[in-house]
């Protein structure tokens, strides 16, 4: 993979071009194309100085936001699961296997899952078994077993596992009633166990022999439907969080909810931003005035059920330019990997155009106390243009933040925030919102252009 | 009655597995992949076993004169149900 003047290559070595020709040939490739589930490529002529003389030059197409599956809700989780089974099975029927089984292999692209890994694919030689099987389990199996049956909230354990979370971990995790889940039980407990059976030496050379067992066609789609149907029933269990009933526990009026709902569409067609990150964006509300206006946005929040809900609405409404993904802001996704550099950090997939930063301000400056100079800061260094809304101390919800904690904010005052983004944005424009004590602003990156 | 059938070998087979893989104690965590290789082995051809069964099954089902379900055409089952609209 490289980049060249701006465009995302990839490379096909020399050792490839067999499985590669075969994917074409076969018709695989155009299959999965056509039905949605590979990301589109074009091969291109391209002289460019490379250290191993390339086959082909292929340039896949562009996605517009790499998300990773520790920012994923469940649904989204689980749909890249199903997808990735899907694209095995579809692949065998056609004479070809995955050769890898990384969850990082799928994004999110016009509100729907797409493997993007075109040359993951590699000749299926009958017996061979699925060497995929173990990635496959600590990548997906895993982690969403333990999110349906244990808490929502572990898939953020694949942020220190970067090939996945060990068998033996997910089956220490879960609960014992899990053992009587069929699925669970063969692909989790009993695979784990497995692993650590075979895996001392006196295992390795015992199994040596046992190592060659073939699969047969049938066995191997039989495991493949096994994982699609173990996966498919996991399911998660609606638990009311803190934001799931936001909107219905709000203190604006419908008028002032209309009123801030036009400010931001307003804003949003005076700069026209070619894409949008709508941070701590609830279940969508305001990130749907720009995904409606044809701007790709990203829609960020802290809580699962929220994002849970936003995704749903995506697949039910079949909306193209909206990409739900889990984020707590006061430590977003860091850079992950060899050299700290496999797996980017939320600032790293940035800057983009522009950042709605709705009700939200209180929560970063009261409740996690970070000061109103290096929330500013943050922002000018992920967006050109900031539409940020000022919620002042006498508001309701941020009295009630106020309730459970000493009132050491002195600084958390209009002027104050005015004089602090100062030093990063300019002011375009600023809109008080009629029947509410809240102020919207229009702000440009004092770096922009 | 299949599907009775079907779970009752289902336990069988995890209690063997459970004993045939609860032995002795990892040391060393050379590779998990042999592991994963050789459960793929016995699962595979237990679901061989499976498909080829449930051939038969169906024989005897048209036999008797029973329609036979239709296998699930993968190619137009989607993530969430819906293949046939995926590419817009």
């Amino acid at each position: 993979m490289f980049e060249y003047e701006g465009v995302l290559y990839r490379q096909v070595n020399n050792d490839y071009a067999k499985d590669y020709d075969y994917l074409v040939q076969s018709g695989l490739n155009k299959f999965l194309y056509c039905n949605g589930y590979l990301v589109a490529h074009e091969e291109v002529d391209l002289s460019v100085d490379q250290p191993i003389t390339p086959y082909k030059i292929i340039r896949p197409d562009f996605v517009n936001f790499i998300s990773y599956p520790y920012e994923w809700c469940f649904r989204q989780y689980r749909d890249a699961a199903l997808l990735t089974l899907d694209i095995q099975r579809l692949a065998v029927e056609h004479g070809m296997t995955l050769k890898d089984a990384s969850a990082y292999n799928v994004q999110f692209q016009h509100g729907r899952p797409v493997f993007i890994d075109t040359l993951s694919f590699e000749k299926y030689v009958e017996g061979q078994p699925w060497i995929a099987y173990r990635q496959f389990c600590q990548h997906f199996l895993a982690p969403l077993a333990l999110m349906a049956k244990k808490d929502i909230r572990l898939n953020k354990l694949m942020l220190g596992n970067i090939d996945g979370i060990p068998l033996d971990l997910a089956s220490t995790l879960l609960s014992g009633s899990t053992w009587f889940n069929p699925g669970l039980a063969i692909h989790l407990h009993i695979h784990s166990k497995t692993q650590k059976a075979f895996s001392d030496s006196a295992g390795v050379e015992k199994s040596r022999k046992q190592r060659q067992r073939s699969v047969s066609k049938n066995g191997l789609l039989g495991i493949i439907d096994g994982l699609r149907r173990t996966v498919s029933r996991l399911s998660y269990k609606k638990s009311r969080t803190e934001w799931g009933d936001y909107y219905k526990d709000t203190n604006y009026s419908e008028e002032a909810f209309d009123e801030k709902k036009r400010a931001v569409k307003d804003f949003l067609k005076t700069i026209r931003p070619g894409n949008v990150w709508d941070i701590g964006a609830n279940i969508g509300v305001f990130s749907r005035l720009a995904s409606e206006m044809d701007i790709h946005t990203v829609s960020f929040d802290i809580d699962p059920v929220a994002v849970e809900y936003n995704y749903k609405m995506v697949r039910d409404n079949d909306e193209r330019n909206l990409l739900p993904l889990l984020l707590d802001l006061t430590s977003p996704s860091p850079d992950i990997g060899w050299e700290n550099s496999e797996r980017d950090s939320l600032v790293r997939r940035g800057p983009v155009d522009c950042v709605l930063a709705l009700a939200l301000i209180h929560h970063l400056a009261i409740s996690n106390n970070v000061p109103l100079e290096r929330i500013a800061s943050f922002f000018s260094k992920v967006c050109s243009f900031l539409i940020i809304e000022f919620v002042p101390k006498t508001d309701s919800q941020v009295q009630r933040l106020l309730a459970s904690r000493k009132d050491i904010f002195d600084d958390y005052e209009q002027q104050y925030f005015e004089e602090a983004f100062g030093c990063f944005f300019k002011v375009i424009n600023c809109k008080q919102i009629k029947h509410s004590e809240r102020v919207l602003y229009l702000m440009e990156n004092k770096l922009h252009r | 009655m299949l599907n009775i059938a079907k779970k009752s070998l289902a336990v069988v087979v995890f209690a063997f597995l459970f004993l045939f893989v609860s032995y002795g104690q990892a040391f060393a965590y050379l590779d998990p992949g042999t592991g994963s290789m050789i459960l793929q082995g016995i699962l595979g051809g237990l679901a061989a076993t499976a498909v080829a069964g449930k051939i038969y099954w169906r024989r005897i089902k048209g036999f008797f004169g029973f329609k036979e379900d239709m296998d699930k055409d993968y190619t137009k089952v989607d993530v969430e149900g819906k293949k046939d609209d995926r590419k817009k």
